[in-house]
């Protein structure tokens, strides 16, 4: 009995010791391997950096780096692709592309680890070469969420128009992307993204779609997309939608949205669009809007009345009488002018302060 | 030779700035962190400083309000450079005394014309 317990307690002893040296052995490789990484690091870094400054004289040597040298050159290179613009940002996508970088990210997107897809996607997202269109394009509709979203925002920093269409797809697709994403995607993309925006999203079956469009309109400063906003905000099937275009008419706005944004304030039916018309109308100025935002001030819904008051303290001497003739009476219009007063004067004394 | 003091904590940053600016005739003098930074512009004098905004121990914006605040160098051209590019961000650079804002990611040559221009307007 006690022979069997002993070598039991060996045994255990045995694999314990056992495990304790794999562990010092891995971690030992591990030590040596990330040391000869930054022993490489060290030397190709400053190699990379003088080709980029010296005008990308000897290209070749860097391009033929082979084997460790060559991955850990590819992650260096890679790594500087979004802190640089401009001709040598240029330079660092040519030279990912011409050893293999780039063409090896696409074949990556097919592989089986998703990890390794997001990873590629990253990359190609930061390249924003106009070969990995497709690949990214297929990735909107990966199985694997993380993957769609790394996939979303580099397809985005692509940069192009035709983005547009497929991310506005993928709001309502089979496997919907969120849409704060594909809003940073389309942030990306940029001014370009003003017209597919205007002509495909506003005009979308989706009320989803044709909400989000109308938003980023007005986040991306699309001037011109004002008499479609005007069109959506006065008309549009969907509330939420009507909502996002008087938000965007508030951003790009002129004398046009400011009657329709009237429409919309003394239609009252859905407070999120009565207060989005308030706001935008604070946004934009013009004393027309003074007596009706007037009478939203005594709204009983609190954000309406709210955003109504904090609106006439922006709109000239009109709308800040009318704003002190609220003060001096009673009830919850007289409180929220008080509070835009107050909030719009601290505003004033901050200016002075800073100019 | 005009001397520019590079205060940014990201290294491929600073040796990239570093190498350009040194082939323009620049001397050029680096540190990674908010409080040697503000520390190296006291002793060092520098002719121009670039700031990194969101670093170590100091941020950029206290880099560059406590220059403005000091007694010495209190008038040395300060460039911001960050990946901070919303307007807020940029008034604020200004307000804490910046000269000259650049956002990340940045175009080198770009960067150096406006060093050039902004010792031109300063000399």
């Amino acid at each position: 009995m006690h022979t069997h317990v002993g070598l039991a307690l060996a045994g255990l002893a045995a694999l314990l010791t056992l495990l304790v040296v794999l562990t010092a052995v891995r971690k030992s490789l591990r030590t040596a391997a990330a040391r000869r990484r930054e022993c490489v690091e060290a030397a190709v870094r400053p190699r990379l950096i003088e080709w980029l400054a010296a005008e990308r004289t000897g290209a070749t040597t860097l391009s033929e780096a082979r084997g460790t040298d060559g991955r850990i050159l590819d992650s260096v290179t890679a790594s500087l692709l979004t802190k640089l613009r401009g001709v040598d940002r240029d330079a660092i996508v040519e030279l990912l592309e011409v050893r293999g970088v780039i063409s090896s990210a696409c074949r990556a997107t097919r592989s089986r680890g998703a990890v390794r897809r997001a990873r590629a996607a990253e990359l190609l997202g930061a390249a924003a070469t106009s070969s990995s269109f497709t690949d990214l394009q297929r990735l909107l509709g990966d199985g694997n969420s993380e993957v769609r979203a790394v996939a979303a925002r580099a397809f985005g920093r692509l940069g192009r128009a035709e983005a547009v269409q497929p991310l506005l797809e993928a709001l309502d697709g089979q496997s919907p992307l969120p849409v704060g994403l594909v809003t940073m995607a389309w942030l990306h993309v940029g001014a370009v993204a003003e017209e597919p925006l205007r002509f495909v999203g506003l005009r979308s079956a989706s009320p989803l779609t044709r909400s989000v469009s109308a938003r980023l309109l007005g986040v991306l400063g699309a001037v011109g997309s004002e008499a479609d906003l005007v069109g959506v905000a006065e008309s549009d099937p969907d509330p939420q939608a009507r909502e996002a275009a008087a938000f965007a008419l508030g951003r790009v706005g002129g004398p046009k949205a400011i009657r329709a944004l009237i429409r919309c304030l003394e239609e009252n039916a859905f407070a999120p669009l009565t207060t989005a018309a308030a706001r935008a109308l604070g946004e934009i100025g013009g004393v027309q809007a003074v007596p009706a935002l007037e009478t939203a001030a005594s709204s009983p819904i609190h954000t309406v009345a709210r955003a109504a008051t904090v609106a006439l303290a922006g709109l000239g001497a009109e709308g800040w009488s009318r704003l002190e003739m609220l003060a001096h009476g009673t009830g919850m219009a007289a409180e929220h002018a008080r509070e835009a007063i107050s909030t719009a004067s601290i505003a004033q004394r901050s200016g002075q302060r800073a100019a | 030779m005009q001397s520019i003091l590079i205060i940014d904590d990201d290294p491929d940053i600073r040796e990239l700035i570093s190498f350009k600016l040194e082939q323009l005739g620049f001397e050029v003098h680096t540190e990674s962190d908010g409080e040697t930074g503000l520390a190296a512009v006291m002793q060092l004098q520098p002719d121009l400083v670039l700031l990194d905004w969101m670093m170590p121990k100091l941020t950029g914006i206290e880099v560059c309000s406590l220059i403005r605040d000091g007694s010495d160098n209190v008038g040395v051209p300060v460039i911001m450079l960050t990946a901070r590019a919303q307007e807020a961000d940029i008034q604020r650079g200004f307000a804490a005394g910046a000269d000259d804002y650049i956002v990340k990611p940045f175009s080198p040559r770009e960067l150096a014309s406006r060093v050039e221009a902004v010792l031109a307007r300063v000399s």
